[in-house]
């Protein structure tokens, strides 16, 4: 389950939809990232990160 | 610009197994009526009629052979991955894309060259419907195990419908094209013409097999489109659109079986009452198609949210009889062909299924429904869902089954085809009926809502 991810959204106050629309990709998989169902490539990372305005180690490091 | 990486590596996985699937289920047919058209004639012109069983496999072995060269020798990273995904993705819809225009290429070649009458019944609409029952069905319940939708790219935009219809008005666009194509081979082809085969009456068969393709497939695609929309808005598995398709389905199978006796009795030869029976049998597969898809969509979306595996497995294996059986019937009349098939005037041969092979088929597939619809029924009187009385529902789904499968025995074809669409009416009624009921109790309970 990446919270990390799903807090950040909330915190911005966007939507699974909202965010899947701006970076370009459906709502099963952004809800997918959040549940850990699916790893994403770090392009998509990277589109994630720069829509929540955080750091890639920030919303996906786990060290 | 829309790009799902997830969406495009499971389709590319989808679309190379549904691409190898069909090639194997032609390749399969293709040697049957090989040895039925070789035992049956000296002449090897015959075999055209096989163009669009050659045409798909011909193609999935291009596609595969392609893939394979372009993507084996290289090391499978995740770059390497993603490139084989799109390219097997694009294939599968520039595949279907070729294979169209090759189909409507050849449905008049093979109108002059064999039995134009019974081409269509024993050939294209067979091929159709297996590929359609088995990659179809495949494809579909691929996407929904791995979440996702058919029309991922507009699901979530706000114009959905128009987009809908947008793509209705493309398909139509295409079976203008595909008709347009069949209509220049039908001129333009350089063999001598039959005399039985008349130009116009062509045209209009093919005209009426066009149409009903078209009628069939954008309903399909408006159906399922909703089906989505609904489940992707309100995260309710039986919605309204659940039960619209149900309830499409029984309109259309009614009026498929009104045409159809109205046809048989009323028609002044029984080559033309064969002849249009066959085009509107597309209608039957529609039927066939939705109730499969719906099974599957449901006994998912059970399996996923009220963890019923006993629920979703009796699901599986009642769609599964249906699917056997369209598929069992299509290899069964050319292994039947090989044995017993009458050479007829200007043709090639008969589709002979006998009552017999009918029958067996029939008992099959009404065992495996049985067995599949009692685990169903068990399953939701289990968790309390439906009364104990429902039981009564699926004994009468037996008995209506064996009545079938005696009919198809008789040889009075018009009294057959009255009781086997009655009995179908009532099957499909029963299971809006649950459908509904179960649909009912749990909005008003809001229990149905997604984790």
């Amino acid at each position: 389950m990446n919270e990390k991810m799903r807090k950040a959204r909330t915190l911005k106050k966007i939507s699974q939809t909202d965010l899947a629309k701006k970076i370009g990709v459906s709502r099963q998989t952004i809800n997918m990232i959040e549940t850990g169902t699916y790893n994403p490539t770090i392009a998509l990372c990277v589109k994630i990160c720069r829509e929540l305005g955080v750091t890639l180690d920030e919303l996906f490091w786990e060290g | 610009m829309f790009y799902d990486e997830r969406i495009e590596k499971e389709r590319g996985k989808i679309s190379k197994n549904a691409i190898v699937m069909s090639a194997l289920i032609s390749a399969l047919i293709f040697a049957l009526r090989v040895a039925v058209i070789l035992k049956n004639s000296d002449n090897p012109v015959y075999l055209i009629h096989l163009i669009p069983e050659g045409a798909v496999i011909l193609a999935g072995i291009v596609v595969f052979a392609l893939g394979l060269f372009r993507y084996l020798r290289t090391p499978k990273d995740e770059y390497i991955t993603e490139k084989e995904s799109i390219f097997y993705g694009r294939a599968l819809v520039l595949e279907v894309k070729i294979l169209s225009l090759i189909f409507a290429a050849s449905l008049p070649i093979a109108l002059y060259i064999g039995n134009s009458e019974f081409y269509i019944q024993g050939k294209f609409g067979n091929i159709f419907s297996v590929l359609v029952l088995s990659v179809g069905i495949y494809v579909i319940f691929s996407f929904r195990k791995h979440n996702i939708y058919f029309n991922y790219s507009i699901m979530d935009r706000e114009d959905y419908i128009s987009c809908v219809f947008k793509n209705i008005g493309r398909l139509a666009l295409w079976f203008l094209l595909l008709f347009g194509i069949s209509f220049a081979s039908l001129i333009f082809w350089p063999v001598p013409v039959r005399e039985s085969a008349a130009l116009p009456a062509n045209i209009f068969l093919i005209l009426i097999y066009y149409l009903l393709l078209f009628v069939f497939l954008s309903l399909l695609y408006l159906l399922f489109s909703l089906l989505e929309k609904s489940s992707n808005n309100t995260n309710h598995f039986i919605s309204k659109s659940a039960l619209i398709t149900l309830a499409v389905s029984i309109l259309i199978y009614a009026v498929y079986a009104f045409l159809t006796v109205m046809t048989e009795a009323n028609s002044e030869s029984e080559a033309q009452a064969v002849m249009l029976v066959s085009a509107l049998s597309i209608l039957k597969v529609y039927v066939n198609v939705a109730y499969i898809m719906f099974l599957s969509y449901f006994g998912y979306e059970f399996l996923r949210q009220r963890q019923s595996k006993l629920f979703s497995l009796g699901v599986f294996i009642a769609a599964l009889s249906q699917v056997v059986l369209n598929i069992g019937k299509e290899i069964s009349i050319h292994i039947r062909d090989y044995f017993i098939s009458e050479i007829m005037e200007g043709g090639i041969y008969f589709v002979t299924m006998t009552s017999d092979t009918k029958l067996a088929l029939q008992i099959i597939c009404l065992l495996f429904s049985f067995l599949g619809l009692s685990m169903v029924l068990t399953a939701l009187i289990r968790q309390k869902e439906i009364h104990k009385l429902n039981f009564i529902g699926i004994v009468c789904f037996v008995l209506l089954m064996g009545v079938e499968a005696f009919l198809s025995t008789q040889t009075d074809y018009l009294k057959v085809l009255i009781y086997h669409a009655c009995a179908e009416i009532a099957v499909l009624t029963y299971l809006f009926v649950i459908v509904s009921f179960i649909g009912r109790k749990k909005t008003e309970e809001d229990e149905f809502l997604l984790p």
